[in-house]
């Protein structure tokens, strides 16, 4: 009796046993750069590698709720994100970069708004606070605009698509495979703005939960291993199909879509992620890029000190896996 | 009762049948073209003016193609945008049957059946390509040929886009026909549905899987709300003094939206079933205590002072007389307020990891593939009235001496059942009929 009583039990017990050698836990998105683990998760090479990974399909905000309450180790988000998530919620730490935005984040306006000129005065939705309000305000900053010349209306990015079809904005402010949507639901939209017109503004990493950095070193450094593996993979034109297929599933588009999104995300090769962790100043590198955000979330009152930037980028993983 | 289904049913009908409707361009053979900003694929459907657009460039682009190869020049193409050139046949060589589904990236099989098409050894005989294409595909199987087994490095013609003409109706505004159909093959479906349709998630589920996940969210969540509330509802109804001391804060707790603690609930309890189950809770949990302590307080004063005469200490009062007394008003109450956890469902399931119900109507509305947004949405429609339904016919069984009033279609059922029991067992309702059997 005792016995059967045990096994009934053990079910339940197990997760307490199991908690020392809980996976890393890790929230991702949408975004083109993130959806790309899919293809180590996949093709198992994290098991491959010799770590437990837990990977959390999320929306993006949500992903980052999740991390500052502690629920996740580790998020995707872009290097302003982080930013904002530390100085609001829980700082983090970047321990690899996967791209930056060449174009996959966009403002599109409804037809008839053919520059960014003509938004004076209009009204978009974007997630305030967020990647795609920087963009909007870099854009204002490039056109010399002021902030008040545009409304915004606080709208999650993923259902800008929506927003915009409906008519009751001017434009929206979001990233693929969203703001593709967008412009193939409003026929006649375009594009105004986007990333491609100030390449570098927004890097995409992986933000970990410092304490977890330190004390599971080892663990992350296989990460970093993987995602390398990843860039390797998709770099070669023979697996682009493969490759496709994996990454159009996971956001729900055909293969086709997919395809030109892969030219908007630069996926930082070895190389070019070396040169990016580089200390410099100007969108090039990592530390410049950060610093320009900083001062753009200060400046527009997202938080109120500057942070320590130093303290978010901690480009010595990627260097030991890249080195060997 | 059936009209009050069937007038609903009737104007949606002729509002997706009506013959207001203008035409629509669905795709069925499709082109790229970098003059596009949109890629279009199979099933797309485009308005007039786009459909001209998305023609005219791709007209355009093979004029330029042409004009190229003539003035000795032609633009270079690497093989794999050749490649993707030819793959756009698939599908009509699919229809065709000259093609599986499976083989949408199979390079050398695509460029078969280029060849054989030209040579005229293929007819298309469900599917047939317009004269246009057909000379596009000779004049590619040319080149194809002269290059042999390598693939060319110039670019090849591109396909005329065809497109079916379909009624356009707003894309909100499916037609029962097609809900209807999606949502069997959603039920029936024992794998999961959509490898054809874009079905997001690493593990995909079949509609019945998301389904018996909602159950679970609800249900635990239900009972966990039930398992408290009780309890607080009843000693609430009977005492004074726990009733200032409970119903106020649960009046007051009541006005807070229970979506509002979402985020909270996450930090609280992970993301996975934990913040799901406890949010159904908290929706349910005040609106049960203050219905069930004003479900107490109803009970007939006169059985409280009998019992009370014939000695009954506070235990006695509360397990043998009150609670009896309550049971029937308090199934329905829980009934009522089963209803109510349902509307929480919808919230409850997007918080963290998505899941169930909930997760299909989030993914797919977004897609605005409303053809499986909308089973889904019936789905949880038709459980809490079915459920409604079957509890309220159970309660007939449960408390045959209350007084229900005999309506509508399960109501005359569960009459006419009654009387088949009646007849089989006599004196058994009776024998229930005492339900507060004071044995002082």
């Amino acid at each position: 009796m005792k016995r059967k009583v045990l096994a009934l039990l053990l079910p339940f017990l197990m997760p307490l046993a199991s908690l020392s050698a809980e996976p890393l836990k890790i929230g991702y998105s949408d975004w083109p750069g993130w959806v790309a683990w899919e293809i180590g998760i996949k093709k198992g090479w994290f098991k491959e590698e010799g770590v437990e990974t837990e990977f959390v399909w999320m929306d993006y905000v949500k992903s980052m709720e999740a991390y500052a309450a502690g629920k996740l180790d580790a998020v995707c988000v872009t290097n302003g994100d982080a930013l904002v998530t530390g100085a609001t919620g829980k700082p983090s730490v970047a321990i690899l970069l996967n791209d930056f935005s060449n174009g996959n984040d966009m403002i599109v306006a409804k037809p008839g708004i053919d520059s960014f000129k003509a938004m004076k005065g209009k009204t978009v939705a974007l997630e305030e606070g967020f990647v795609e309000h920087l963009l909007l305000l870099k854009g204002l900053e490039m056109n010399g605009m002021a902030e008040g010349d545009i409304t915004i209306k606080n709208t999650p990015t993923n259902n800008t698509p929506q927003v915009f079809a409906s008519g009751e904005v001017d434009a929206i402010a979001a990233w693929q495979p969203n703001s593709g949507q967008a412009l193939k639901l409003v026929p006649g939209s375009k594009p105004v703005f986007s990333s491609k017109d100030a390449p570098g503004l927004i890097y995409d990493g992986l933000f970990c939960d410092m304490a977890s950095v330190k004390s599971r070193r080892p663990e992350w450094l296989k990460v970093v291993k993987v995602w390398y593996r990843i860039v390797a993979y998709m770099e070669d034109e023979k697996n682009l199909d493969e490759a496709l297929a994996i990454l159009a599933e996971r956001v729900g588009v055909k293969p086709a879509e997919y395809e030109p999104l892969l030219e908007g995300t630069k996926i930082l090769s070895p190389a070019a992620a070396l040169k990016v962790w580089e200390k410099a100043d100007g969108l090039g590198s990592i530390y410049g890029s950060t610093k320009v955000v900083d001062d753009f979330n200060v400046k527009f009152g997202v938080y109120k000190e500057p942070l320590d930037i130093a303290a978010y980028l901690d480009p010595t993983l990627t260097k030991e896996v890249l080195a060997k | 009762m059936a009209l009050s289904f069937i007038l609903p049913l009737l104007i949606w009908s002729i509002a997706a049948y009506g013959p207001w409707w203008k035409v629509a361009h669905q795709v069925i053979l499709s082109a790229e073209s970098s003059r596009l900003q949109s890629v279009y694929i199979i099933g797309d459907r485009l308005d007039p003016t786009t459909w001209g657009k998305f023609t005219q460039a791709i007209q355009q682009d093979n004029e330029e193609i042409l004009k190229a190869r003539e003035s000795g020049q032609p633009i270079p193409l690497t093989a794999r945008q050749n490649k993707k050139i030819l793959r756009q046949l698939h599908s009509p060589a699919v229809i065709n049957g000259w093609l599986t589904r499976s083989q949408e990236t199979d390079d050398e099989a695509i460029r078969q059946v280029w060849l054989k098409l030209a040579a005229g050894e293929l007819k298309a005989t469900r599917r047939e390509l317009s004269d246009d294409n057909i000379e596009i595909i000779e004049a590619n199987a040319e080149m194809l040929k002269k290059s042999g087994a390598v693939w060319p490095t110039e670019s090849l013609l591109k396909l005329l886009p065809e497109s079916s003409e379909e009624v356009s109706r707003p894309v909100y505004l499916v037609p029962p026909d097609v809900v209807a159909t999606s949502f069997w093959e959603g039920i029936t479906a024992d794998r999961p549905v959509s490898a054809e349709s874009s079905e997001q998630g690493a593990e995909r589920k079949t509609l019945l899987q998301r389904y018996g996940e909602s159950w679970r969210t609800i249900v635990l969540g239900f009972l966990l709300a039930i398992i408290v509330a009780v309890p607080l509802g009843v000693i609430a109804g009977t005492f004074d003094f726990f009733s200032k001391l409970i119903e106020p804060f649960a009046n007051f707790f009541s006005y807070m939206p229970a979506p509002a603690f979402g985020v909270v609930l996450m930090a609280i309890f992970g993301l996975d079933l934990g913040p799901k189950i406890m949010l159904v809770f908290l929706g349910t949990l005040p609106c049960a205590v203050l219905t069930i302590a004003k479900t107490t307080r109803r009970l007939d004063g006169s059985l409280l002072e009998a019992a009370q005469t014939l000695g009954a200490n506070q235990r006695q009062l509360l397990l043998n007389v009150v609670v009896p007394g309550i049971l029937p008003n308090l199934y329905n109450d829980l009934r009522l307020l089963f209803g109510t956890a349902w509307t929480w469902l919808v919230i409850a399931e997007l918080l963290g990891f998505k899941s169930g119900l909930a997760e299909v109507i989030d993914t797919h509305g977004r897609r605005f593939q409303f053809d499986i947004v909308y089973p889904a949405i019936l789905l949880i429609g038709l459980s809490g009235f079915c459920m409604d339904q079957i509890l309220g016919f159970l309660s007939r069984f449960f408390f045959p001496w209350v007084d229900q009033p005999k309506q509508g279609f399960m109501g005359k059922i569960s009459a006419r059942l009654m009387k088949g029991m009646k007849q089989k067992y006599p004196g058994q309702a009776e024998h229930a009929a005492s339900p507060s059997s004071l044995a002082p």
